[in-house]
């Protein structure tokens, strides 16, 4: 598996760290259990297209917003979360 | 084809062994039947894989609930029940943890009379190895924690490692070998067996185990459960049960739920087959890897998920690399044999590391998941205690904290204390 | 405060070449992390004769080397100290080891380095794993390649360079 991070190019998946869901980028809309029930740990967990976020560790060290497929590991659109 | 075709279900014995060696081995019949769907049923337990089967034969064996159908998407044991690295243990530490585990064990030690089946199950020692005085602390923890619970734990320095382990590699300066924490009642079982003695045992029972059949759809009626939509058409039952593994947010959903799961590829490894060498299972203390030697020889090891979402049943390479790094950091002998295969498994993971066995919010409509990837060694105490809980309506004692909603009342399991994250447990 | 005796993170490691590649220690030098980005930050650099580098590329000036090393940071090897107005700027200087590879480095690093450096050449820059550990590679001269590591981690870069030149030295041995 490889990503193309935005600003390093091309990489291979050992660099970077995976960190979960792209709910992690969401604030809770409510301030209560329920709310931060839904954010860190109700998923939906899709079998096919997902976001999720990963960290360029051994590379520029951003944060990537990655769209990709949980079946086939198609990689579709990396993106710098700072932007 | 019914049981009354059959006749009574055939015993294994070593007598039946003779007799039908001797006579062409023509008198074997089928494990279990080929039965087409029902239209109701009292309870539908969607997923042949060790947790579904032991449960509807649990439910049918203590609970005398025999109207049941298990449906399988595929056949039964191709999930991840004949895909794991089969360790067996009791070695857990947290209490709703502990007595579970602990009762898992005690039914494996029964398992083989009970099922009149042989699962392999071998209670050939697991040494934890650890590799530093921190890591050593937290093992004689943990030990104490396991001897509270009934269960055995030895603490074993350096040299006792050595007598048990001659073939690490002591001389290393990088990861010193400090000891270990063996626990003796740990081991290893056949995995598909341990799905095939259980389907036996349920379809013995009159459970109807359905092949070749998915569920699209949970009915829900009135919020309650009414039965499920398949590819073989409608089965109406009084309760169903989700206890599909890695497929579980999918199912979930097809009930307007989202659960605190994420799906994770779990890779594992089998050389050729060897002479007896690695007599224990081991595991590493500085690096995920573990290993046995199956009865056939293959020397069976793993380490790491994945660490990212993933519905693929195969890997990626630099896990690959890691787990090989690891084993040759720790027993550098195994360098010479070839590694025949490498395979996945999508591991239903859930924030804290511990399973979920609990009602939902829909009447009728109870859930088994979460087993991130040490379900193999809890088949039979989720049987045990799913069963319970479907029968009862109540859970079962030694299940009782594998509540769904632990994670929003903040009741989490941490095992491993690496905080509420789907892939770090 | 006594005079202290500045070493590098090798002291005293001699060059080790094998196979036609030279692998050695850098002298220690001053090496800034500057981050940030506008105008006054242009001009301040303008005036060692650098530009905050675009990603991936290194460049020479009057006041040192600047490495591209992340989003809107780069690393001078010089003096940064001019620059602390007008950007973030911290002295690393005794936080990482400089190391330089001479001769063909690709096939020595392309056993490390988990990306193609067949073409990798002048004014160029990596941040890339190095094995497990995290390294900066650039390149000011043809041939030659710049790496940078944490200055912990010397010693272990050094070993897995030196292997991996052994390694390939061992193969023309036997005519591989
Ligand atoms: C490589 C690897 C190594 C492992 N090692 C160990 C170990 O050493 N020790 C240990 O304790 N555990 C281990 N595990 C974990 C263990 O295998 C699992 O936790 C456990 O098997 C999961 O429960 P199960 O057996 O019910 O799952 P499965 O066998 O996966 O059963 C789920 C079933 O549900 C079916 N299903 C899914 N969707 C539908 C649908 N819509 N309709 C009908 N049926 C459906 C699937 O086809 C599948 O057969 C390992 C796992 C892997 C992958
Ligand atoms: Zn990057």
């Amino acid at each position: 598996m490889r990503l193309t991070c935005p600003l390093c190019g091309p990489r291979d998946r050992r660099e970077f760290y995976y960190s979960g869901s792209a709910d992690y980028l969401t604030r809770p809309a409510t301030d209560d259990a329920a709310g931060w029930d839904n954010h860190l740990h109700l998923r939906d967990n899709p079998a096919g297209e997902t976001r999720d976020l990963w960290y360029h560790e051994t590379g520029c060290a951003q944060w990537l917003l990655v769209t990709r497929d949980t079946v086939t590991h198609v990689i579709s659109k990396v993106e710098l979360v700072a932007k | 084809m019914s049981q009354q075709d059959t006749g009574p279900p055939m015993r294994y014995s070593g007598f039946n062994v003779i007799r039908q060696g001797l006579s062409g081995n023509k008198g074997w019949t089928p494990a279990w039947r080929d039965p087409a769907p029902k239209a109701e049923y009292d309870v539908v337990i969607i997923g042949g894989g060790g947790h579904g089967l032991s449960t509807a034969y649990y439910l049918a064996k203590n609970h005398g609930l025999t109207n049941i159908a298990v449906v399988e998407k595929g056949y039964l044991g191709g999930g991840n029940i004949g895909r794991n690295t089969t360790i067996v243990r009791a070695n857990y530490f947290l209490p709703g943890n502990s007595e579970f585990y602990s009762h898992s064990l005690k039914l494996w030690e029964g398992l083989e009379a009970d099922l009149n089946y042989n699962v392999m199950h071998s209670q050939r020692g697991l040494i934890n190895l650890f590799h530093s005085d921190g890591q050593r602390d937290a093992f004689v923890r943990r030990g104490n924690a396991m001897i509270n619970q009934g269960d055995d734990a030895i603490l074993l320095d350096r040299e006792g490692v050595r007598k048990h382990l001659p073939y690490l590699d002591f001389e290393q300066t990088r990861f010193p070998i400090y000891g270990g924490l063996l626990h003796p009642r740990g081991g290893s079982a056949r995995h598909d067996a341990v799905a095939w003695g259980y389907a036996r045992g349920a379809d013995q029972r009159g459970v109807d185990l359905i092949q070749n059949c998915e569920v699209t759809g949970i009915d829900v009626s009135g919020g309650r459960v009414t039965g499920v939509q398949t590819t073989r058409g409608a089965i109406r039952a009084k309760k169903v049960a989700i206890i599909v593994a890695g497929r579980s947010s999918q199912v979930a959903a097809m009930a307007g739920m989202r659960l605190p799961i994420e799906s994770h590829v779990l890779q594992a490894f089998v050389t050729e087959g060897l002479k007896p060498v690695i007599d224990h299972v081991v595991s590493f203390g500085m690096g995920h890897f573990y290993i046995s030697q199956s009865d056939k020889g293959g020397l069976v090891f793993g380490g790491d998920l994945d660490f990212y979402a993933s519905y693929a049943a195969r890997g990626n390479l630099p896990m690959v690399e890691h787990v090989m790094e690891a084993g040759m950091t720790l027993m550098p002998m195994i360098g010479r044999a070839k590694v025949l295969r490498s395979w996945g498994g999508i591991m239903d993971m859930s924030p804290d590391g511990s399973p979920i066995i609990d009602k939902t919010g829909i009447e009728g409509l109870y859930l088994d998941c979460g087993w991130n990837y040490g379900g193999f060694k809890a088949v039979p105490a989720s049987g045990w205690c799913m069963a319970h809980l479907v029968a009862t309506d109540t859970p079962h004692e030694y299940a009782a904290r594998f509540r769904l909603d632990r994670f929003r009342t903040g009741h989490l399991l941490d095992e491993e204390g690496t905080g509420s994250q789907h892939n770090l447990h | 405060m006594p005079n202290l005796i500045a070493k590098s993170a090798l002291f005293g490691q001699a060059p080790l070449t094998l196979g036609g590649v030279t692998l050695a220690e850098a002298p220690l030098g001053e090496m800034f992390s500057v981050a940030g980005q506008g105008k006054a930050l242009d001009k301040a650099l303008g005036k060692l004769g650098l530009v905050m580098p675009a990603p991936n590329s290194c460049a020479v000036g009057t006041g040192g080397v600047i490495v591209w090393t992340g989003r809107d940071q780069a690393f001078l090897l010089g003096d940064g100290s001019t620059l602390a107005e007008v950007a973030a700027v911290t002295d690393q200087s005794d936080g990482w080891a400089h190391l330089t590879l001479e001769g063909d480095f690709v096939a020595v690093l392309a056993r490390l380095v988990p990306v193609d450096l067949r073409g990798f050449g002048v004014g160029q820059a990596l941040r890339v794993g190095l094995g497990h550990m995290q390294a900066v590679i650039f390149c000011t001269a043809a041939a030659r390649a710049d790496l940078l590591v944490f200055r912990s981690m010397a010693r272990t870069a050094w070993d897995e360079i030196a292997h991996a030149m052994q390694h390939l030295a061992a193969r023309r041995v036997v005519g591989l």
